[in-house]
């Protein structure tokens, strides 16, 4: 019984340990493939990195996989609507520029072939050709979500296949060509077994901090919750206890503010371990990640691999 | 009655041959990763069986050979596409060659393998593990039986994959129930996989021209024409770093002690 309560507490050790700061590269161009309207903005998702991206004078663009229409309480055809119009303000809070929406139906992509959504991948890596993919993490582990798996593994594949003369030569009857994403940044929960396992730590501003978790509420659909405020402040007040930051507030507005501040915890929690105010935790892959075997050979040629 | 016992003996040498069966996804994904191993073997006496999911070309069977390996069947599906058949289908058609040439070894790539950008190879490993699986079962693909395939058990599976992974030789728990890492001493036959290696033309120009889309600049003349041998020297080192080997390859690996607990195995 001993060694089984201990084990968890040394993969958790493991899996916090410190990270060396990883600084991102210059570049023009982003693509944030993700497989709903928010998951770039919750705990684990990407909305940091974009935000210092974008002051560094990146462009990006938001591809949403899904049509979003299971998340919230309003029918398939309204949770659609409001959705796909909050990621616009959300990503546009950012920095970022569109949403570009595959539509595929919200938690039926298993059924969706994984070439069909690799081919449509390929096809945007080639028009656009993103210094960096931004997604969800191909092989990471003890993930429910079946659009997050689907959607994960096909971005990889498309890395993969984009980069290659022999797939998809259609594309290059429009001047296209292969073309292999050089930087790769992804992401999922870190915190339960093996899971996602990340190997570098960014740095993130407080001003970073700050849009990440207005972009978090700003999809109320699904996010902003006046009623948790509510609980929150009732509780505190049976114990005679207040939270001044929300005194005055109307329940939505410190849901807002409660939110902002679990995002700010969360990402200074993350900073302390790497040894800065705040940041976020990624597996980076950079340009030649995919041939270890090469990297002597290439710093032999000057090429840092 | 000279001629029936000189017969009857070399059928039963034949019988007692071993036989090792090596599944890709390409004609180069077992050699760069598994090569070196299965030339041990093949020096050794055993036949080596390699079945290419997609459709190897002559470069790939030129270079089987120079492996001492028997034979190269393709299944002809197209590179960069194993994601879009049926898996059953690739199942039953690797299970078609497990139970023809009753492989005491199995090579496969390791679909469980993370940070391989292969999908070909996820897709062709998946298959192929349940391949060794279902292949032992009396019920599946019964029409086999009528061409004298009987159900086979494959006592020794190794999964290869590119070293990718930085954790890749911690072991799972699990043990006996999952397979655990093994390191192959190849340095006896590193420079045969090199000389096969650099017969596969076509995957070099392929990579020499990748390399010089990323890079944004041509590689000097004498080095795209040893990339290929670069990259196996470059796996042997990485997979012998951290053991007494000069050269390895990597697996994890599953014996004929697989799912036996200690307690029960012969010392």
């Amino acid at each position: 019984m001993r060694f089984r309560m201990f084990l968890p507490a040394l993969l958790a050790g493991a899996a916090f340990a410190q990270l060396p700061l990883h600084t991102p590269p210059p570049g023009k161009l982003f693509l944030l493939i993700q497989p709903h309207h928010d998951d770039h903005s919750w705990a684990y998702g990407h909305a940091g990195l974009v935000a210092r991206l974008v002051e560094s004078g990146y462009t990006g663009h938001y591809v949403r996989l899904t049509n979003d229409e299971k998340d919230g309480s309003g029918t398939w055809a309204q949770n659609d609507i409001v959705n796909h119009r909050e990621t616009v303000e959300a990503i546009r809070n950012l920095g970022m520029t569109d949403v570009i929406s595959l539509n595929w139906r919200n938690d039926h992509t298993d059924s969706v072939p994984h070439v069909d959504i690799r081919a449509q991948i390929v096809l945007l890596i080639r028009k656009m050709l993103p210094d960096i993919v931004m997604s969800y993490h191909p092989w990471g582990h003890y993930d429910r979500n079946p659009d997050h798996r689907k959607l994960a593994r096909a971005v990889a594949d498309a890395i993969w296949a984009a980069s290659q003369e022999d797939q998809y030569p259609e594309h290059f009857a429009l001047g296209l060509k292969p073309y292999r994403v050089p930087h790769q940044y992804y992401s999922q929960r870190n915190d339960y077994g093996r899971g996602s396992r990340p190997n570098v730590a960014v740095e993130i501003s407080a001003e970073h901090v700050a849009k990440k978790g207005r972009s978090f509420w700003l999809h109320r659909n699904v996010r902003l919750d006046p009623a948790m405020a509510r609980r929150v402040r009732e509780r505190l007040a049976k114990e005679g206890k207040h939270i001044p930051q929300i005194e005055g507030l109307s329940d939505e507005e410190a849901a807002m503010r409660l939110q902002e501040a679990s995002m700010e915890y969360r990402a200074r929690q993350v900073g302390a371990r790497h040894g800065v105010r705040y940041a976020e935790e990624y597996s980076y892959r950079g340009p030649y990640a995919d041939l270890p075997e090469m990297h002597e050979f290439l710093r032999g040629l000057g090429v840092t691999p | 009655m000279v001629l029936w016992l000189l017969l009857a003996m070399a059928a039963s040498l034949g019988a007692q041959e071993r036989a090792v069966l090596a599944v890709t996804a390409e004609g180069e994904d077992y050699l760069l990763y598994a090569g070196g191993t299965l030339a041990a073997m093949a020096k050794e006496g055993a036949a080596v069986y390699v079945v290419c999911a997609t459709a190897c070309s002559g470069e790939d069977e030129a270079a089987a050979k120079a492996l001492g390996f028997r034979r190269m069947d393709s299944l002809g599906y197209r590179r960069g596409n194993l994601a879009g058949i049926s898996p059953t289908e690739l199942r039953d058609r690797i299970v078609f060659h497990i139970r023809l040439r009753k492989p005491a070894a199995i090579f496969f790539p390791n679909p469980h393998a993370e940070y391989d950008e292969g999908f070909d190879r996820l897709h062709a490993g998946m298959a192929a593990e349940e391949a060794a699986f279902t292949a032992a079962q009396r019920n599946l693909q019964p029409s086999h039986a009528v061409v004298d395939l009987a159900p086979h058990v494959t006592p020794e599976w190794y999964f290869y994959a590119p070293p990718a992974d930085p954790r890749r030789r911690q072991g799972e728990a699990g043990e006996p129930f999952v397979p655990q890492p093994k390191v192959v001493d190849i340095a006896a036959v590193l420079e045969v996989k090199v000389k096969a290696a650099s017969l596969l033309r076509t995957a070099e120009s392929r990579l020499a021209a990748e390399l010089e889309r990323r890079m944004n600049r041509s590689l000097p003349g004498q080095a795209a024409g040893r990339l290929y041998a670069e990259r196996v020297r470059g796996l042997a080192k990485l997979s012998a770093a951290g053991t007494a080997y000069r050269a390895a390859e990597e697996f994890v690996y599953a014996g004929v002690a697989f799912q036996i607990p200690a307690a029960y195995r012969q010392p």
